[in-house]
């Protein structure tokens, strides 16, 4: 997990973005990092929940012929859904979205943060657009009263409203993340450490998946 | 000229850092508006990414993905190696082939590479330098044992291609296994060939009783339950690839809990990790639909395959050229991007040119274990070299022999498409 640090990088420097300014960035940013931890923690427990009910699923099915009617539904429709959406914003916050480096490695520190301000402010209109479309969709579902037939009327507003949420908290994590780099830039003090590159220690601390 | 833009566009923002999933949900969207207007992107913004999410296939990333952080913590990698060292470390070269075979059987419970690495660096590594093997070698074979986890039944790559190539997921992860031994059979040949150039590099060790062999060959017993409940349903048909790999989540469960690793806070941190994981993948898959539908709508797939077609070149020099492609791709970038990236282009081509799509999965697969260690970002060398406190040139040295001999296992796979296909025909 990236850490919320507020120590100069430059210490002679003198800074030319206002205290307050900085105070305040750092502050949102410590918020932001607490709905990020709360969203985690939800995403880790939907993963749980996911392992026993389909284990729990199989095992009344094979052992003694009664299945869950209602766990591929509902584990598709709500489980994973709030899982991913709920994980896109801590996952970023923790750089856990792999990317390519090779660039990063021949620039210097400054350079490496117009790049992520590029990264913020890019990725910032792409998921506010998804936010927006995806909301209003939920709406019109919920208002609709919409349900996914079966043998159980599963409403499809709560599946759907996953994904502005998850959506939105990333939009506001990268317009956050993207002012905090830009006022370091500007002369201020570091709140949101650089992302480390690929062969550091802080890289293979975090560890790969494949 | 608009899909040169966003091509060009594509590999721009991966330049810039982009992670892998926005650039191409970036570039592909802008792409969409490009040729349909803002209302072809709304629409498929709408459907695209709910539609990949919410998806029962998809849960064998997160359960695999979780398995292999709860077997981690369970701590069995230790008592693999120390049966395995038990067993052949007598031989020539014996703690080296006890990795090796602790690799495979820690693979084939932990479908991590980097998991697997991390794993084998804080057990066999250790135990090798304290036998007065030579430092390179020691690092080399614990680097490249780790990459046996891409090719055994809980690989997260293997699912990812049978994800993206939409094959039978269960036919794929067992279609590995064969090539798997076939894999680990070159990297113990390996060793033994350096060890017979020159044997100072690995001195030999003291035998172990026969009774603490069979005494050890117990630790095995949870390996091989966890393998059957995985492996074993999937092979015979009991269950679905989603099934076993939850089954698989929950006996992992059960291991780290019997053996009393598990805590509050490794089990919360075990499971946070696995989500962002899962997370992370499922990004790369969303940016990958929303990029396909780009590409499906200019005909770039269908235009690529129809030229390829035209050529007067024989097939098997067109896999060669991408087989060196990729092994090219992996010396720079991430194995999960490269297969996001490629996958949907390159595989309509391979069946175009009649060659079958779980058999190009696996060789791909192999073709990816040689990414993860060759320079400049061979993942698993630069856990080692951390594990071993060495610097990463030394275990990129002691690296060299095990890709040249994946290159010829690499061969062999091409050339007798059998070795992969026989099993999964089984079923």
């Amino acid at each position: 997990m990236t850490m919320t640090v507020l120590t100069r990088t430059e210490p002679d420097e003198p800074s030319r973005i206002g205290r307050p300014v900085m105070m305040l960035l750092a502050r949102l940013d410590r918020a932001l990092r607490a709905v990020e931890t709360a969203a985690s923690s939800l995403a880790a427990f939907a993963l749980f929940a996911i392992m026993w009910i389909v284990g729990i699923d199989v095992a009344m099915r094979y052992l003694f012929n009664r299945p869950f009617g209602w766990s591929y539904d509902f584990i598709s429709l709500y489980v994973i859904v709030a899982l991913f959406f709920l994980a896109l914003s801590p996952t970023f916050a923790a750089n856990g979205h792999i990317n390519v480096d090779l660039l990063h490695h021949a620039l210097p520190r400054w350079g490496r943060r117009v790049c992520e301000v590029l990264i913020c402010a890019l990725s910032a209109g792409f998921f506010g657009l998804l936010t927006e479309t995806s909301a209003a969709r939920t709406w019109e579902a919920y208002q609709a009263g919409d349900v996914l037939a079966g043998s159980y009327s599963w409403p499809t507003w709560a599946s759907l409203i996953f994904v502005p949420l998850g959506a939105g908290l990333l939009t506001l994590r990268l317009a956050l993340s993207g002012l905090c780099h830009l006022a370091t830039l500007l002369g201020g003090r570091e709140i949101i450490s650089l992302p480390a590159i690929a062969g550091s220690s802080e890289a293979i601390a975090q560890r790969g998946f494949e | 000229m608009i899909v040169l833009a966003v091509v060009l566009g594509l590999f721009a923002l991966l330049t810039i850092g982009l992670p892998v999933g926005f650039s191409m949900a970036v570039s592909g969207a802008a792409g969409l508006w490009a040729l349909g207007g803002p209302s072809m992107v709304m629409g498929i913004l709408q459907t695209s990414p709910l539609s990949v999410v919410s998806s029962y296939e998809l849960l064998t990333i997160p359960m695999f993905l979780l398995m292999a952080e709860l077997v981690l913590v369970s701590g069995v990698a230790d008592d693999l190696f120390q049966a395995a060292a038990a067993w052949v470390g007598r031989i020539p070269g014996g703690l080296g082939m006890a990795t090796a075979l602790a690799g495979a059987g820690f693979g084939a419970i932990c479908g991590s590479s980097t998991a697997s690495a991390a794993t084998l660096s804080s057990t066999s590594l250790p135990a090798m330098l304290k036998q007065g093997y030579e430092p390179r070698m020691a690092a080399g074979v614990v680097a490249i044992s780790g990459t046996l986890s891409m090719l055994l039944p809980t690989s997260i790559a293997l699912v990812i291609y049978g994800l993206l190539a939409e094959v039978n997921i269960g036919k794929l992860l067992v279609s590995g296994i064969i090539p798997a031994i076939l894999v680990t059979i070159t990297i113990m040949l390996t060793i033994l060939l350096l060890v017979w150039e020159d044997p100072r590099r690995a001195p030999s060790v003291r035998g172990v009783p026969w009774a603490d062999r069979i005494r050890m060959l117990r630790s095995v017993g949870p390996m091989l339950i966890l393998f059957g409940i995985v492996t074993g349903v999937i092979y015979t048909g009991v269950a679905t690839p989603t099934e076993a790999s939850a089954f698989g989540a929950l006996g992992a469960f059960f291991l780290a809990v019997q053996r009393g690793k598990l805590t509050l806070a490794s089990g919360v941190k075990s499971f946070q990790h696995a989500a962002q994981g899962t997370c992370m993948i499922t990004m790369i898959l969303v940016g990958a639909s929303i990029f396909g539908y780009f590409f499906t709508i200019t005909q770039v797939t269908q235009g690529l395959v129809d030229w390829v077609g035209s050529l007067e070149v024989s097939r098997w020099i067109i896999i060669t050229l991408i087989l060196c492609g990729y092994i090219i791709l992996g010396s720079f970038m991430d194995q999960i991007a490269i297969l996001v990236l490629t996958v949907p282009i390159v595989l309509p081509l391979i069946k175009s040119l009649g060659f079958d799509p779980l058999w190009f999965g696996v060789v791909k697969i192999v073709t990816a274990e040689v990414g993860m260690i060759t320079p400049p970002i061979g993942l698993n060398c630069f856990i080692v070299a951390r594990y071993a406190n060495r610097p990463v040139s030394d275990v990129f040295h002691g690296i060299w022999p095990h890709f040249v001999a994946h290159l010829i296992a690499i061969a062999i796979l091409v050339a007798f498409p059998a070795i992969v296909l026989w099993l999964p025909s089984r079923m």
